[in-house]
């Protein structure tokens, strides 16, 4: 068995060679494949793709990386690729060569394409061929480059930006501000906003009256009294003591509240002349009814 | 002290009647006037003089007449004159042929409630005699001294509208004043009730409801009247406020007064506010007495400057001032 494959074999060889040498072609063409060099095959090695967005007037970079079988490269070069381009224009193409280990013998060819955006929109690269052409002439190696879209923006304006954050930042700033500055004007005196006249003075009388169980000064208590409601008469009667008497503070009264009211808040004032000035000895229950009598009064006035 | 404060209190309110009776008896005669009639009693009270200015026809004359007649006093109106002499003031010395020797005859001056009519009319001879029998109470005629009834009391009035041929009475005669009252016109209400009163030709009659004696007993309480030191200590500061009116805020005044009130207004200022305390039924003064009474004391006092004047700021403005700018205690 063996040995008839054997045989087989070089039969076949036999038959095929007395075939070809018997074709027209067959010997020059053969003559050719024997002596001819065969060209170098390069492949890309990267694409370095641009991004998706560039603003107008900005350059476009697009490298490829291109290996060699060295040292082919010295033996070719490489012809202006054909461009279809949409709203874009190619500004420059660049190149540079890399060898690679010795162990590799390759040499990388980078080539960077710069483009840029004509206005702004959509802009394309289209597919596109690179080819190398041998250095008596013949063309060698091409290479298919993919095709590229991107967008152009409007450019910014970084001065305009900053100076526009900078102002609106300041303008912000400033009605903030002004906005608080008049919540501070507008704001009510805290004491008041929801205190009535008669609250605040009730509290002066409580006050008063606290101090005076405490240290027992009788005159003194009198004094912050007749002043307590002297304030309270100025207030809502609008009667001034250093220059109205009590007739002119009895009318005052009698013109806001009954006549009845009136005489009981002039007895009130009376009654403190009595005890300030009459040189009778103060009595505590007498100054105690004379505060309520006071408090209950002007509390009674108070309007809800 | 507690017990003479609530007697003298007593006392002022069981007088109270009587003036009340007073009042209306001499509101038979004169409509309204409440004002001058007050003033005039306190002055009677406090045993001091009055000085009224007001033109003529305002029942003052008549005011002080009913008063005399009121309180059973003996009146006697004397028309200052420029030919005037202190001796038909006060009096002079008769001869008597008879027996060769001097008589006495007192003068008008001799009688409770003296009227002096147009003081600023009379020679200032005259307003001396007069002046020197307000503040003695007894007058001299010859050798002798002769003390005058009480009690004694004068009012002076001037007019302000006829100035010509006047003798404008000197600061420190008018200082013996213990008010000077400026007496107003009626309202209308007040002047058609006179004009239905006195054009009916009836003669009012007045009874008398006090006597001199009375009146006496009234001073007496008067001068018992209490006083606080507060009361005082305001006085004080409204009477010193018209002689350094830089200490109590009142610089814009300083250029104004030539001469603040004298420590007399502060004695007439006391006995003046303890009368109208009388009045309104205390036994205390208050600082609304002083108040009241104030400005009728001390507006005669206090002299401005020509600067004043020209600027046409009157001592009265001066001590209005001063009374708002004082703190009442």
């Amino acid at each position: 068995m063996i040995f008839s494959v054997r045989i087989n074999k070089y039969l076949g060889l036999i038959l095929g060679g007395i075939f070809f040498l018997h074709s027209p072609n067959s010997k020059a063409e053969t003559f050719d494949l024997l002596t001819k060099v065969q060209p170098p095959s390069p492949r890309i090695e990267s694409l370095d793709r641009p991004s998706s967005n560039y603003s107008l007037g900005s350059v476009i970079p697009y490298q490829i990386r291109v290996r060699w079988p060295s040292p082919a490269i010295e033996e070719v070069r490489m012809s202006s690729p054909d461009l279809t381009l949409e709203n874009l224009e190619l500004i420059g193409v660049s190149q540079e060569t890399i060898s690679g280990p010795e162990e590799s013998a390759s040499t990388d060819q980078i080539l960077t394409f710069n483009f840029k955006g004509q206005k702004p929109g959509l802009a394309k690269i289209k597919r596109f061929t690179l080819k190398w052409i041998q250095s008596d002439g013949a063309s060698t190696s091409e290479l298919a480059i993919p095709p590229l879209e991107l967008t152009i923006t409007q450019p910014q304006n970084w001065w305009l930006i900053i100076f526009l954050s900078v102002g609106g930042a300041t303008a912000l700033g400033g009605l903030g501000f002004l906005f608080w500055t008049l919540s501070q004007k507008e704001k009510p005196i805290p004491q008041n906003v929801d205190k009535s006249q008669e609250d605040l003075i009730l509290e002066d009388l409580s006050a008063a009256q606290q101090r005076w169980e405490t240290n027992s000064h009788h005159q003194e208590f009198l004094n912050e009294l007749n002043h307590l409601i002297g304030q309270y008469a100025a207030q809502k009667l609008g009667w001034n003591p250093s220059q109205e008497d009590y007739n002119a503070l009895q009318k005052k009264a009698e013109s806001k509240w009954s006549k009845k009211e009136a005489s009981a808040f002039i007895e009130l004032f009376r009654t403190l002349e009595y005890e300030r000035f009459s040189g009778t000895v103060v009595e505590p229950n007498r100054l105690t009814k004379l505060y309520r009598t006071i408090y209950s009064f002007i509390e009674h006035k108070k309007i809800i | 002290m507690e017990a003479t404060v609530k007697q003298v209190n007593d006392k002022v309110k069981a007088s109270q009647e009587t003036i009340e009776t007073l009042f209306r008896e001499i509101g038979k005669v004169i409509v309204g006037q409440r004002y001058l009639v007050e003033r005039l009693l306190i002055g009677l009270l406090a045993d001091g003089h009055v000085l009224l200015e007001g033109v003529p026809g305002l029942a003052k004359t008549m005011s002080v007449r009913t008063l005399a007649h009121a309180i059973d006093a003996k009146f006697q109106r004397i028309q200052f004159t420029p030919d005037l002499l202190p001796a038909d003031l006060i009096g002079t010395l008769v001869y008597n042929p008879k027996d060769g020797g001097f008589t006495t005859k007192k003068g008008p001056i001799f009688a409770n409630i003296i009227l002096a009519d147009e003081i600023n009319r009379a020679p200032s001879k005259v307003q001396s005699a007069l002046l020197e029998a307000m503040q003695e109470h007894q007058v001299t005629v010859g050798e002798s001294t002769f003390p005058l009834p009480e009690p004694f009391m004068v009012l002076a009035t001037q007019n302000p509208i006829e100035q010509e041929g006047t003798y404008p009475l000197p600061e420190a005669q008018v200082d013996r004043f213990m008010m000077k009252l400026i007496v107003s016109y009626p309202n209308k209400k007040e002047e058609k009730e006179i004009l239905e009163r006195m054009s009916t030709g009836e003669k009012i009659e007045i009874e008398p409801v006090l006597d001199p004696k009375t009146i006496f007993d009234l001073r007496k309480i008067v001068n018992q009247i209490y006083i606080d030191e507060k009361v005082k200590d305001y006085i004080l500061d409204i009477v010193f406020a018209t002689r350094y009116p830089e200490q109590f805020k009142l610089e814009s005044l300083k250029p104004l007064i030539a001469y603040g009130a004298s420590p007399r207004a502060s004695i007439m200022l006391t006995t003046a506010a303890k009368a109208h305390a009388f009045l309104r039924g205390r036994g205390y003064a208050t600082p609304e007495d002083v108040k009241q009474i104030g400005l009728d004391v001390l507006r005669h006092r206090v002299i401005v400057t020509y600067e004043a004047e020209a600027e046409e700021v009157s001592s009265e403005k001066v001590v209005s001032q001063i009374f708002d700018q004082i703190e009442v205690p």
